[in-house]
């Protein structure tokens, strides 16, 4: 159990890898998309990429694509059970955000 | 010449050791092989002049693999462009050239650092218990009872036997005591 999921939200690894792998993706490249996404605040490092990886895939909310091609190009993609937990991530997100907005939004924070 | 670069040592958690070995290549020694066992730990180096950074993982693959072609291994060497340097004593040692672009730590979330840290405490009690249940299998009590009658040299055997279970029951118990207390510590971090 590399990333506990018993919180209800998603961990931020595991939210990125998600959303990274809408399109068929393998380590590597997910790793550069996630940094891409998050402007390089987000690197994962090698350990908790591939937990995340296994855990996700034992919980089949993704897959590997070329099951017998062996470990170095791997490529993964997010199944229909994936989405599902990313929409409602989103949702959960969205309503912390606005939530957060109607308290101190007007205000000039930072 | 050579036990100069020998250097006995031992880590509380991996962070500590991942970054005195980039210390020691920053000084021009590259690692070269760690043995040893009980309480320290022999690290030898050789001179290099090229830099390196260093991850060390626990080698969490069951059974526990030492080739190179463990799937996690691959993994790491594939996506992280890492060069495998070895396992050893349930460790697994990556490195990879400084000027060749980052290398982030192993775990960047505290949730994986506490996974990683309980799964190893989990599989040091099994190996603790197995150990331990092997050690009593095997010592015959009768036969240890006759020695004592003859006090024979191999009454001393025995005697040096069970003077090393208890050595590994130390070592034991002060390996789960360490992840214990990282297993607080980011439990505390994560508050």
């Amino acid at each position: 159990m590399p990333e506990s999921f018993d919180r209800g939200a998603l961990t931020e690894a595991v939210y990125y890898v998600l959303l990274s792998l809408f399109e068929p993706n393998h380590g590597y490249g997910i790793m550069q998309k996630i940094e891409e996404m998050s402007g390089g605040r987000v690197k994962l490092g090698a350990g908790t990429l591939y937990g995340a990886l296994n855990t996700l895939c034992s919980k089949k909310w993704i897959k590997p694509l070329n099951e017998f091609s062996g470990g170095r190009k791997k490529e993964y993609v997010i199944t229909e059970f994936g989405k599902q937990a990313v929409y409602d991530e989103i949702k959960r997100l969205k309503e912390l955000a606005e939530n957060g907005d109607k308290i101190v939004g007007g205000m000039d924070h930072e | 010449m050579n036990d100069k670069y020998e250097y006995k040592k031992i880590f509380g958690d991996l962070e500590s050791e991942e970054s005195w070995l980039t210390e020691m290549s920053e000084k021009g020694f590259v690692l070269k092989d760690v043995s040893g066992a009980f309480l320290k730990y022999k690290y030898s180096f050789e001179p290099c002049d090229k830099k390196y950074v260093y991850r060390v993982d626990y080698n969490n693959e069951m059974p526990v693999m030492e080739e190179i072609t463990s799937p996690y291994v691959m993994f790491v060497t594939g996506t992280y462009g890492a060069e495998y340097v070895m396992c050893r004593q349930g460790k697994v040692y990556f490195r990879k050239a400084a000027d060749e672009g980052d290398f982030p730590p192993v775990y960047t979330s505290p949730e994986s650092r506490l996974a990683a840290e309980k799964k190893k405490l989990l599989q040091d009690v099994v190996f603790f218990i197995l150990f331990f249940a092997d050690i009593f299998w095997t010592i015959d009590l009768d036969g240890l009872a006759m020695y004592l009658a003859l006090r024979s040299k191999l009454f001393f055997v025995k005697i040096a036997a069970a003077l090393i279970c208890v050595v590994c029951a130390a070592v034991c118990v002060r390996g789960a005591y360490i992840h214990c207390k990282k297993i607080r510590e980011i439990k505390c971090l994560m508050k």
